[in-house]
């Protein structure tokens, strides 16, 4: 469960609501510690002066801007802290725009705001009002000494507010045009552009966002949870790009079939106008299937791993690649 | 059009001319464009007969008439290529024209070409089997699409097995759901039947057993059309059969029941229309794949 991480008032004309700070997402990058290769040994890092190669200490260090090569003014903790912005817990709404008026290229960092204590029907009139209004507020506060500009707008009956860049921070494209464009791009061609409308138009869906992953920590994951259980690991990484699932499938539909016909043989889906039915086959196929088979609840939560183990006992499975991949699956939850 | 060299015997050892191709292809015109409309469509073309040079075309002739319909697909190495629709009974006269004698259309229609309306095997006997070999798989495979809640036809390929479709006509499917489903599919009747089915393209395993051919349910190949005329010796053609044709053959082991000549096709027709029609519009679904990837 997150915490909050800090907490504030919404303010704007005569309404304030405090609300506190979640952040919207949870970093999901492996993280490595540094090891000496020879016996393990973490390893640390420290300050040392370039002059002496002595250790320094945190309150020794002062922050230099170089101004010119080798050359710099120097600033002390407590000058810096002259200059921070007021410490307010304040997050004042300056203004109410449509969201299609922000390019996503100014959006930083997700948070999530809740109701502080007390302060429950205030932030639902203001969620609501928002989402009525469908308007997003731009507003201001300090977090962490640092002044931010902000988003918020309603998503459900939850505020949202997204750290913003300023427009300073921000990259304008004309000045890398000879950059992004080493020659100049031509006009396309009617016929061209034709045809990659047709291109979107059959790529075109809904977003979802769930059907993106980050393979590469799922596999990365895998690997390490391999190595965690004293299992060499040689190329579990490199799977290639898309092993056939097929004998995956084949084990599974013939479980739920024999599921099927363990359960109600007689009560066959009705066949084509042109009947004629195959019940000699019917019996003999039945009894050699449900052999293997399981009950249909089993087969529905537990299809994954025990449609594993008949395709790995048929010919036909392909080696141990689609394990590599279940096994991704269950590290990254 | 000009309808050119109609005397040219286009199957030698039947006779059977150029302008008998023309004719069946106009006369079996009501019953087959529906399902050749809309789907890019691979020509495959005899210019000297079943017996000479032979060609497969994806690009429609350039020297078209202007009144040809195309629709222009993206291949993967190739760019866009501008495939024949055949939608009219002038363009399939025109077709046979160019002794494309053997019609190949794609699983999906132009509109959408990742998306096939259809899941195809092609039941493929390795002598000494034959298509009564190819009939005992394909009532395994209606069995096993029964069980799934969901009904296939079988048509004969023209040659010397069996095709079994299986109709989805559903909004959201891929070559991805219907190729992995129909390996699958292969792989369990080889499991269940390792004497009679492979499910490997590999020619020497095909002896004596039925090859499921599974692999067709790929963007970049086509299955022939149903009532397309094949390159044949004899002026045979792809023909929808009902499933009680397909079992008494099968019972009376008759594999000749089982092959029809473009005369036989259109007396069939007259008799029981297109038997391929509920292909046309029939939606079904496949069963679920077990986990989500």
């Amino acid at each position: 469960m997150p915490r909050a991480i800090w907490s504030g008032t919404i303010s704007f004309g005569l309404l304030n609501v405090p609300v506190k700070l979640y952040s919207a997402v949870s970093k999901q990058t492996v993280r490595f510690r540094e090891l000496r290769e020879s016996d393990g040994s973490r390893v640390r890092h420290k300050r040392v002066a370039e002059a002496d190669g002595k250790e320094v200490s945190y309150d020794d260090i002062v922050k230099g801007y170089e101004f010119a090569p080798d050359q710099y003014v120097t600033l002390s903790r407590d000058e810096l802290s002259e200059l921070d912005p007021k410490k307010t817990r304040a997050i004042e709404i300056k203004d109410f725009v449509d969201l299609d008026d922000i390019d996503p290229i100014y959006f930083e960092h997700p948070y999530y705001l809740g109701p502080d204590k007390g302060a429950e029907r205030a932030y639902a009139l203001l969620t609501q009002a928002m989402d009525d209004a469908r308007k997003v507020a731009v507003a201001r506060f300090v977090l962490r000494n640092k002044e931010h500009l902000a988003a918020i707008r309603p998503m459900g009956d939850v505020l949202t507010m997204a750290t913003m860049r300023f427009a300073d921070e921000v990259t304008d494209p004309d000045d890398l045009r000879s950059e992004l464009f080493e020659e100049k791009p031509g006009t396309p061609e009617k016929r061209e552009l034709d045809m990659a409308r047709q291109l979107i138009d059959s790529l075109s869906t809904d977003f979802e966002a769930d059907k993106y992953r980050d393979e590469y920590r799922e596999s990365l994951l895998a690997m390490l949870e391999r190595k965690a259980e004293g299992k060499e690991v040689v190329s579990a990484a490199s799977e290639e790009p898309e092993p056939t699932k097929a004998p995956d499938l084949m084990a599974a539909l013939e479980e739920s079939l024999a599921a099927v016909r363990g359960e109600s043989s007689d009560e066959v889906p009705a066949s084509g106008s042109n009947g004629g039915s195959s019940g000699g086959t019917k019996g003999k196929r039945s009894s050699k299937a449900s052999s293997s088979s399981t009950k249909k609840g089993t087969s529905k939560s537990g299809s994954k791993s025990s449609s594993k183990a008949t395709a790995s006992k048929s010919k036909s499975a392909s080696k141990a690649k689609p394990k590599t991949k279940s096994r991704a699956k269950a590290a990254s939850k | 059009m000009r309808l050119t060299n109609l005397d040219k015997v286009l199957y030698p050892e039947a006779g059977f001319t150029k302008a008998e191709v023309i004719d069946y292809y106009a006369r079996v015109a009501d019953v087959m464009l529906p399902h050749l409309k809309g789907r890019p469509l691979t020509l495959k073309r005899y210019p000297d007969g079943v017996e000479g040079f032979n060609f497969y075309e994806k690009r429609c002739p350039e020297h078209r008439p202007d009144w040809i319909k195309t629709a222009t697909v993206l291949a993967d190495r190739v760019g866009e290529i501008d495939f024949c629709l055949c939608e009219d009974k002038a363009t399939l006269v025109w077709l046979a024209q160019l002794a494309a004698i053997e019609l190949h259309p794609s699983l999906a229609k132009a509109s959408n070409v990742d998306r096939p309306t259809i899941l195809a095997f092609d039941l493929d006997p390795g002598p000494p089997a034959d298509i009564i070999d190819c009939c005992r798989i394909a009532v395994r495979l209606r069995k096993l699409f029964e069980d799934f809640g969901m009904q296939s036809f079988p048509k004969t390929s023209g040659s010397k097995g069996l095709q079994v479709y299986v109709p989805l006509n559903a909004p959201k499917m891929g070559y991805e759901r219907t190729g992995t489903f129909a390996h699958a599919i292969a792989l369990l009747l080889e499991k269940q039947y390792p004497d009679e089915v492979v499910s490997k393209m590999t020619k020497k395993l095909r002896k004596g057993k039925v090859l499921v051919d599974w692999s067709q349910n790929n963007r970049h190949k086509t299955t022939v059309a149903v009532y397309s005329l094949r390159a044949k010796q004899h002026p045979t053609a792809s023909t929808p059969i009902g499933w009680d044709e397909l079992e008494s053959a099968l019972r009376a082991k008759k594999p000749d029941r089982l092959r029809f000549e473009a005369g036989q096709v259109l007396k069939r027709i007259e008799k029981h229309g297109d038997l391929f029609t509920p292909v046309l519009k029939l939606r079904q679904r496949l069963p679920e794949p077990p986990a989500p990837a």
